[in-house]
């Protein structure tokens, strides 16, 4: 599930949870037109009615909470599936005279994060290939060596990494997203 | 919050799954007058047909379910930093906020008569424009705001609007 989505979730709970406190604190304090708060939690017309409707009120009962047990098994795999657009497949290249090419989508993927971690000052490179074989979009997250010249390493990727892979594939991303992380360097090793 | 979003929404989850499981087993059960698994039905039933609305019990319990409510609420309405910002000028390019925070602050931090410093970063009108908090002695101000400035123009390539609050550290007697 997306952040957004989570975020709207947990605002429509929260709304719920203040609505159901103020409407209990309401009743409790006899506020409520029509409400009794010296009745009990289970106040004999409610359980006047269980006793006629019987045995539907049971039958409504499971059928909610097997909603319920439904409903939470959605959210789960809501949850832990992967956010995000879906990764590409495979690319197509352009048919030459030895015949087509074709290259899976993690490869190209693997292929450019490779490329990338040559530069002296990215420590580490993670790359995912999206959208189509027409307009693939390339998301990279790089941690970079402090200091770093973000410039520099602009400039580099942009000129080098990516014109390789223009090159190879015969193609320019229709998107680039590049997310980078500045790192320290780690603890001198003392012997 | 982002973090703590889907971990409550797995929680949540799991809750309505493993509860809506129990309440159709528990249910069944009653209809085949058979024992029950887990829950007490007689205690349960006389809780609920002895305890009043207007017994405090009930009435804190409400109390703690509106509270938790808007305290869901404030945190979903509350404005969340981004967890990158946009480098000004390259199209596509971001770097993580919090990264680029302690760089700053380590920079801050760094220049003689300043103990400790922190940094909030924000993105406004294509710039960053941080927020130094130091503590140290006064007089470090301009070598802070010049430290801080020319680590944002290697991160950024600007360093408009940099704000300095330097602090003197108190003594303890």
């Amino acid at each position: 599930m997306t952040n957004p989505a989570n975020r709207l979730l947990w605002t429509v709970i929260g709304l719920a949870l203040l609505a159901a406190g103020v409407a209990g604190l309401l009743v409790g304090q006899g506020w409520l037109p029509g409400t009794d708060p010296q009745a009990p939690l289970l106040w004999p017309a409610l359980r006047g009615w269980w006793r006629e409707i019987d045995p539907w009120g049971l039958v409504g009962i499971v059928l909610l909470a097997v909603a319920m047990a439904v409903l939470g098994l959605i959210l789960l795999l809501a949850e832990l599936r992967r956010q995000g657009a879906p990764a590409l497949r495979e690319l197509r290249l352009p048919a030459g005279p030895g015949g087509r090419t074709r290259v899976p989508g993690p490869v190209i993927g693997h292929g450019l994060a490779r490329d990338l971690a040559r530069d002296p000052a990215i420590r580490g490179v993670a790359v995912a290939v999206t959208g189509t074989a027409a307009r693939p979009e390339l998301w990279i997250r790089l941690d970079l060596a402090e200091p770093a010249d973000l410039a520099q390493v602009r400039h580099r990727v942009e000129a080098s990494a990516l014109a390789r892979f223009a090159r190879t594939y015969g193609l320019r991303p229709g998107k680039l997203d590049v997310t980078a992380r500045l790192v320290g360097d780690p603890p001198a090793r003392v012997r | 919050m982002r973090v703590l979003n889907r971990l409550a929404g797995l929680l949540l989850a799991l809750a309505l799954l493993a509860g809506g499981l129990l309440a159709a087993v528990e249910a069944v059960l009653v209809g085949l007058a058979r024992p029950p698994v887990l829950i007490d039905r007689q205690g349960w039933y006389q809780t609920l047909t002895s305890t009043r609305f207007a017994s405090g019990g009930f009435l804190a319990v409400a109390a703690g379910v509106a509270l938790l409510g808007l305290l869901v609420l404030a945190l979903q309405l509350h404005r969340w930093r981004p967890t990158r910002l946009p480098v000004p000028d390259a199209e596509g390019w971001h770097v993580q906020r919090r990264s680029a925070e302690r760089v700053l602050a380590s920079a801050a931090a760094g220049q003689p008569g300043v103990d400790t410093a922190t940094v909030r970063l924000h993105a406004r009108r294509g710039t960053w424009q941080p927020t130094v908090t130091a503590v140290g002695d006064p007089a470090a101000q301009d070598r802070v705001a010049a430290a801080v400035r020319a680590e944002l123009v290697r991160l950024a390539g600007s360093s408009n609007g940099i704000e300095v609050n330097l602090v003197r550290k108190r003594r303890v007697s």
